[in-house]
């Protein structure tokens, strides 16, 4: 066998992670290599030049090396067509798609050229040794995929610990009031499952905890967990709520995303799990004055289960296996200057609306436009006012904000179109006389049931026009929306009484030290990745590290759902057989060209 | 027996049910009934404090029956079954009224919706006086899966089970493994080989000491219930004169990934295909790539490439849903038809865009750097295709009412590739008659839940996985395929099953044996004593449908939980 | 009917300056964006779509390249990074380019070697022909008076000379400009009532750039008025009164003042724009062409020589003013001879009458509209 290795960099990924000149002094000394040569960055490649120097050289396998290989691969097998060698003969060695971007990436690059080289698939040869595997499972996020994930192992009877920064689980989708395409409420699928959570003896929930350190490796991991002082005792509290009721401090409600306020003593919703309140020391009277004031709620509680003195503590487990499912945040909306959100009152973003519609959200479910309050203390705000508010006649959503922008992100973040249509019907359904109109670039409704789901939110007379909006405005005291209605070929320049601004996802905040703790590779967003993206979703680089969810990539719930179900899989097969793998990362070069040159031989 | 007891627990469900029906004269009326001891209204009755409010309630006042008055049982009734099992009630003295499904959310009208309400939770109210303890029974799972289709999903569900410890049958119609991705050259976004992946799997699976790789095979009958498979699996043989063989295995789960098939373009007369030598699928497109083929019939290389999206898909003719991978696979085709022929021309004509995965928004992007020029149509406006004239310098022009312009375009093409649309494959309900599962309209086999529960059917012990359920792209599949190990892997853990209680019986001293109960079953749990001249229910079979009940003549079956005094008496509640 | 797409003409395009078309998705966001965009003249989306899709007839009909002012604002909020104010600049060379029926434009506007070329050409000609004009009949230790070597009422006949050529091959590139976005359009017919009714827009245009200020940021509009108008006076100056700036030795100020304003003006502003482009101040200064540079650096050595020339003079060094008012018109003949008519300059021709054919055909639309009774339905709002 004659073999040809063209070095080719498509400028994907990050290119000077790897020496190439180290890669193409290597491929010159493998065995069959007669041509080495590297092309550079995103060559021309012609296929009927190729052909010539295939037939000159006499090659008849051809291995495409550099950060995206498939790019120039068409090319390649034309050439091999056109010389009248084997077409399939060309290989790939793709160097991203095997995590040779980052820490000794001319090392790994140099064993993927390996494998292409001898003909064997790179996953195939480049399988760590196994390891043992403790039984417990550590989760990090209490969302729907952390809650799916616990949930699938605790069923199978194996022990689980749920960290959840927050004082309950149930994460963003507890917030959520409807769930497309089926409008399914959520909380009436969810609460369900955190009930079973918390009832679980297989599981270990930690709400208000944060994983603080990790040490170990792959199947014996030791994790210090940081149980922050809730200054509630958990098991004795019966939520009656008369803490909540004496407290005299008021701040902003993160559960209901600001549009309403909960006091520092407070449960973060009545169906939170576990059914139990805390103090937030950030705003505690008690806390701040290092006790010389307040103390209110510990002296009223029926249950006498309030100690503010508490202090944060250590928590330490064993692992076998880590489940990374921290999810997502929202994208800042104020980064846009051009809707002006958060100086015009009625501008509101995905969650805040969630709240709004939702029927156990501050307004019980009436979608209002927010009413001017003055006060002496506070000066002047706007707020969400039950009595006083009234229903807005239209409604513009915006999608895409902050997505699919080079100025901001510029991914999809995938589940936007599908919420907006969401949203769309709610306030047609609740607001019969309203109008609704929904700016678009692509409306992505790929999933099952959503492009049906789509035609049906047109149906119901809500206007959806092509175009991004390009900013929110007040004039003369009225809120006005511009944009370009693409398709109807004109710019539309409208009053609206409320602005929905379909916000993209975001890594969630601390996610990036979990990848530092854990020494694990995140894209250029600061998304997990993934060990490989078609074959492995799930899996990391790292032995018994693995990711569900949106943490890995934007999803809706059914995929996350999928996801985490199939982490479980991994997990419990380690458990099964006690046995898990290694990490990808510790392979050394020779040990992959030597199991490569084994399976050649097989 | 005792003082009846009743707790009826009316549920606002947020707002869902209680901005219609009005729940405190609900509860005001239930209050009234007999053997009510208390009637109560919570905000999410299926919360953990609605669930521990009957808990508490069931000690403190010592309710021996409940009525919640919420949403469809399917959605919450073991929810609430578990709550009496840990008040230390039966379990089956719970009976569901559902005034979401069947009163707010139908009507309008509070007050008739109300009225509805109140005759639901009555009728529930009767039936509860009359039901009965019910035990349930465990049976043992078997670990060993049979795997029905040896695609992405197929394989990638055996291999994690097989790596478990458990015996997979991996059957496949086919002589080879890899399904539609062994047609595929490149994957989507990162342009990965897709044989590399397909070759690492099957090298795995072929390998591997716990499967059993039937090629050339199909499940001919699947018997027994979860835990309890009995498969039959009929192989071809390898040539002509030898008979067919045939085994029959036990396996505890079975797992369908029988995938799709491609929408057949020839069916869209605007395209021409079949007609016109140079318009193609992008399976066909697909092939010329892997063979480096990539030429116009006539054997040149094509100077305009127009790729048309959404063939099959996303129109009221043919299917209303979207394919899901054709927009990346077209996003692919044009760097690889600029790779092959460069300089090549691509235009691209799509309805929307559906680059939403991880990676996807970049490589569309790329895809408009490398001067790929996008055409927008509308649905259901198809572009036509035809013939160039001699003085043009392309063989075929394409009309297309563009939609970012308001234009109607001519694109120049010598060669179009359709991005044909993912269908169910023709056997579906074959397949879904065989393992007892559903498909919906379009053929594509029901989740049990479509959010939270993705890969389990409504049959226990059948799971899905892949593209069958509905379009799905390879890392979609592959998580799906592994969820439906995981599921599968959990209960292997656990060992024994529980079975429900709720099952029909048969009086064998009424039964007269015609036998008209043994063909009307649609799960063959009815066996035939020919000893007795008696008919038997398998119990664990048995979904007390109540077909059989309902069918025989002299009277002789009786389904548990829906005895006829326990209808009558809701009936009458009903009606009353 | 059909319009064929010519998915070649983004390639040709690339030459003119426009590299990332290609990357618009077609969010819409520019055109809103946009202070200018108003209907029917919505921009720039609709040329980036038709660039895209080379409808190179349509292209040459548009009058919106013209109407934009490139304030940057889309370039700025462009989510793909597709440049579209760049775009409107190439497209307004390459429309240059389509006006001008020599081919010559083409020629520069594709090879900025040719046009360097026929720039240092014809200024070396012009050199030598001066030079030698000046020997035959002067002195070059003069400046003016009888000896002059190059006396001003000959350079006066010269300039009305070039001034005629330039004028006609103007006017013949705006009658073309006229045809490709009106006269050929025979589906619209605009009546002369029109032409007549907006003519005040044309000078009202031409003198303030008034359209200019609508840009968020009103420093580009000053800038450039200020060049604008400096250039005028001294072409003016030039016109008319070249007899009094040559002669000698008092300084008549009623016509020395304007010419040092407009100098100061001149330099002033090229500098800024020059500085601008190294230091891409501006979004209209991030990219630049090459036809750019050599604009601006002939403008500074037109306006450098002429007030050097002013100066050395005035010093008594006559034969010093009299090389350097030779490399003055080296420089002057190219930037007149080949800007005005090809290149760069001939916007001060194309956009105020733009903004007039713009006027005229939106009101024909509306008459058009008036007469059918067709109003246009509320779509969306």
């Amino acid at each position: 066998m004659r073999i040809g290795v063209y070095l080719c960099q498509a400028g994907i990924g990050d290119v000077d992670a790897v020496n190439l000149h180290s890669i193409a002094s290597y491929a010159a000394n493998l065995p069959s290599v007669e041509v080495v040569r590297d092309l550079g960055l995103l060559p021309k490649v012609e296929p009927d030049a190729f052909a010539a120097e295939i037939r000159a050289e006499s090659l008849d396998r051809l291995v495409i090396a550099g950060d995206t290989p498939g790019f120039f691969k068409p090319a390649f097998t034309r050439a091999m067509a056109l010389a009248g060698e084997d077409p399939k003969e060309v290989r790939l060695a793709s160097f991203n798609a095997f995590g040779a971007s980052s820490g000794n990436g001319t090392a790994r690059a140099k064993s993927v050229l390996a494998c292409a080289a001898l003909g064997v698939p790179f996953p195939l040869a480049a399988v760590p040794d196994t390891t043992a595997v403790r039984p417990g499972t550590l989760i990090v996020g209490g969302g729907i995929s952390g809650i799916q994930a616990a949930l699938e192992i605790a069923d199978a009877g194996k022990q689980v610990h749920l960290v959840e920064r927050t004082g309950t689980i149930g994460g963003h989708m507890a917030m959520f009031d409807k769930t497309f395409p089926t409008l399914d409420c959520a909380a009436c699928i969810l609460t369900p499952k955190m009930v079973s959570v918390g009832q679980h003896e297989m599981i270990d929930l930690m709400t208000y905890s944060e994983v603080a350190h990790i040490s170990g490796s792959p199947g014996d991991y030791t994790i210090k967990v940081r149980k922050k002082a809730r200054r509630v005792d958990v098991s004795a509290c019966v939520a009656c709520n008369v803490c909540a009721d004496v407290c005299p401090q008021r701040v902003t409600s993160e559960f209901d995303n600001g549009i309403a306020e909960r006091k520092a003593a407070y449960i973060p919703f009545p169906q939170a799990v576990p059914n139990a309140y805390l103090i937030d020391a950030e705003s505690c009277t008690y806390v701040q004055s290092d006790g010389a004031k307040c103390g209110v709620c510990a002296k009223k509680c029926p249950k006498e289960c309030i100690d503010l003195d508490q202090a944060d503590e250590i928590v330490e487990l064993e692992v076998g296996n880590i489940i990374l499912a921290t999810g997502y945040d929202v994208y800042d909306a104020t980064k846009i200057e051009r809707y002006n959100y958060g100086t015009l009152p009625n501008v509101l973003t995905a969650l805040e609306f969630e709240r709004l519609t939702n029927a156990s959200g501050p307004t019980g479910g009436k979608i209002i436009t927010k009413t001017k309050r003055v006060s002496k203390k506070r000066g002047e705000e706007w707020v969400f006012d039950v009595d006083e508010g009234v229903p807005p006649k239209s409604v513009a959503i915006i999608h895409c904000v902050g997505s699919r922008d080079a100025n901001h992100n510029a991914y999809c973040s995938r589940v936007c179109c599908m919420y907006s249509l969401k949203f769309a019907h709610l306030v047609t359904e609740k607001l019969p006389g309203a109008k609704c109109y929904e700016f678009y670039i692509d409306m992505r409704a790929f999933g099952k049931g959503y492009e049906e789901f789509a035609n049906r939110i047109k149906a119901e007379g809500t206007f959806v026009i092509r175009g991004r909006t390009a900013k929110v405005f007040a004039q003369d005291g009225q809120m006005m929306i511009r944009g370009e209605d693409i398709i109807s070929d004109r710019l539309v320049d409208f009053p609206v009484d409320m602005v929905l601004l379909s916000v993209g996802l975001i890594p969630a905040h601390g996610s990036a030290d979990l990848a530092t703790m854990l020494g694990l590779a995140t894209d250029d967003d600061g998304w997990f990745s993934e060990l490989d993206y078609n074959a492995s979703p799930t899996e990391t680089e790292r032995g018994g590290v693995f990711v569900a969810g949106a943490c890995q990539a934007p999803k809706d719930i059914p995929d996350t759902v999928a996801q985490a179900a199939a982490v479980a899989a991994g997990v419990l097969k380690s458990i099964a057989t006690g046995r898990g793998l290694n990490s990808r990362a510790d392979l050394a070069l020779s040990d992959i060209e030597r199991r490569a040159t084994s399976l050649v031989r097989i | 027996m005792e003082d009846l007891k009743i707790g009826v627990y009316v549920c606002n469900c947020g707002t869902n049910i209680a901005k219609v029906v009005d729940c405190d004269a609900t509860i005001e009326s239930a209050s009234r009934l007999p053997g009510v001891a208390i009637a109560r209204p919570y905000k999410y009755m299926c919360s953990n404090p609605g669930q521990e409010m009957i808990v508490a309630d069931i000690r403190e006042h010592g309710l021996n029956r409940v009525v919640v008055a919420a949403c469809s049982p399917r959605m919450h009734e073991p929810t609430f079954r578990k709550a009496l099992q840990q008040a230390g009630v039966n379990p089956y003295f719970l009976e569901m009224a559902n005034i979401r499904e069947q009163c707010s959310w139908v009507h309008e009208d509070g007050a008739v919706a109300t009225e509805k309400a109140k005759a639901l939770v009555k009728a529930a109210v009767l039936r509860v006086a009359r039901h009965e303890p019910l035990e349930r029974r465990s049976v043992d799972m078997c670990p060993d899966l049979l795997v029905i289709g040896g695609g992405i999903a197929g394989m990638t569900a055996a291999l994690d089970l097989a790596d478990a410890g458990s015996k997979i049958y991996l059957v496949e119609r086919a002589d080879h493994l890899g399904g539609n991705l062994a047609r595929v050259d490149l994957t989507a976004p990162y342009l990965d080989s897709a044989r590399d992946m397909l070759t690492d799997r099957m090298t795995r699976v072929v390998e591997h000491p716990n499967i059993s790789l039937l090629l050339n095979s199909e499940v001919e009958r699947l018997e027994g219930f979860v835990g309890n498979f009995q498969a039959t699996i009929a192989t071809k043989a390898r040539n002509g004169n030898a008979a067919d063989q045939v085994a029959t295995v036990d396996v505890g789960s079975v797992v369908v990934c029988t995938g799709y098939k491609e929408f057949d373009a020839s069916r869209i007369t605007h395209y021409g295909y079949g007609k016109l030598p140079n318009v193609i699928t992008s399976f066909e497109f697909e092939k010329m790539l892997r063979e480096g083929g990539v030429e116009t019939k006539e054997g040149k290389a094509p100077q305009y490439v127009a790729i048309i999206h959404c063939v099959g898909s996303r129109n009221l003719e043919f299917h209303a849903y979207c394919s899901r991978v054709c927009c990346m696979t077209a996003l692919k085709y044009a760097h690889e038809v600029k790779s092959a022929v460069p300089g090549a021309y691509v235009s691209d004509i799509y309805i929307d865009m559906h680059a939403f995965g991880k990676g996807h928004e970049d490589f569309y992007r790329r895809s408009s750097e490398v001067k790929t020029l996008f055409l927008m149509y509308a649905k259901d406006d198809y572009p036509v295709i035809r013939r160039a004239d001699a003085k043009d310098d392309c063989e075929m022009l394409i009309e297309v009412n563009e939609s970012l312009s308001g234009e109607t375009i001519e694109i120049p093409a010598d060669m179009v590739i359709l991005m044909v649309g993912m269908e169910a494959r023709d056997d579906w309900a074959d397949v879904a008659h065989l393992v007892n599962i559903s498909g919906d309209k379009d053929g594509w086999f029901i989740e049990s839940h479509p959010k939270l529960d993705p890969v389990a059917t409504t049959t226990d012990g059948i799971y899905i996985a892949g593209a069958c359920q509905a379009p799905k792209d390879i890392p979609d599949s592959v998580a799906q395929a592994r969820a439906a190990a995981a599921r599968i892997l959990g209960r292997i853990a656990k060992g024994k099953l529980e079975i429900d209680a709720v099952f029909a019986e048969v009086d064998e001293d009424k039964c007269s044996g015609c036998r008209m109960c043994n063909e009307l079953c649609p799960y063959t749990a009815i066996e035939f004593d020919a000893e007795k001249k008696r008919s038997h229910i398998i119990s664990a079979l048995c979904k007390a449908c109540g077909a059989c009940v309902a069918a025989c003549p002299s009277g002789a079956i009786a389904a548990r939980h829906f005895t006829d005094a326990q209808i009558f008496a809701q009936i009458e509640g009903v009606l009353a | 009917m059909a319009i064929r797409a010519n998915p070649k003409l983004i390639e040709e395009l690339e030459t003119y300056g426009a590299q990332d078309v290609s990357k618009c998705y077609h969010c819409g966001n520019c055109s809103a964006t946009c202070p200018f965009s108003q209907d029917p003249y919505i921009l720039p989306r609709r040329s980036m779509r038709s660039l895209q899709m080379g409808l190179e007839r349509k292209l040459e009909g548009d009058l919106e390249p013209w109407l934009c002012y490139y304030c940057g604002e889309c370039s700025q909020e462009c989510p793909r990074d597709a440049e579209p104010g760049e775009t409107m600049m190439s497209l307004r060379r390459w429309l240059t380019s389509r006006y001008d029926f020599t081919g010559i434009s083409k020629l520069f506007y594709r090879s900025w070697r040719i046009e360097l070329a026929a720039i240092l050409l014809v200024a070396m000609l012009t050199g030598l022909g001066f030079f030698l004009f000046g020997l035959s009949q002067g002195n070059i230790h003069h400046y003016d008076g009888v000896n002059a070597f190059l006396p001003g009422e000959k350079i006066h006949f010269f300039d009305w000379g070039l001034a005629i050529v330039l004028l006609v091959l103007l006017l013949t590139n705006c009658a073309r400009m006229w045809w490709f976005t009106i006269g050929r359009d025979k589906s619209k017919r605009v009546p002369l009532t029109a032409y007549i009714k907006s003519a005040y827009l044309l000078p009202m245009h031409f003198m303030t750039q008034m359209r200019y200020a609508k840009c968020e940021r009103k420093r580009p509009w000053v800038i450039h008025l200020i060049l604008m108008l400096s250039y005028v006076t001294m072409l003016i100056l030039i016109m008319f009164f070249v007899k009094r700036m040559a002669a000698g030795p008092a300084i008549d100020w009623r016509v020395h003042a304007f010419g040092l304003a407009a100098t100061v003006g001149l330099l002033g502003t090229t500098i800024f724009a020059v500085r601008g482009r190294i230091k891409k101040t501006e979004n209209h200064y991030k990219h630049s062409h090459e036809t750019d540079w050599m604009f601006l650096i002939l403008l500074i050595v037109v306006a450098g020589t002429g007030i050097l020339q002013f100066i050395l003079h005035r010093s008594g060094l006559d034969m010093a003013a009299n090389i350097t008012y030779v490399v003055h018109l080296m420089s002057v003949v190219p930037m007149l001879g080949l800007e005005v008519p090809f290149s760069k300059w001939s916007h001060l021709a194309y956009r105020p009458l733009a903004m007039y054919f713009a006027e005229i055909k939106a009101e024909a639309a509306r008459a058009e509209a008036r007469a059918s009774q067709g109003v246009r339905a509320p779509q969306a709002a």
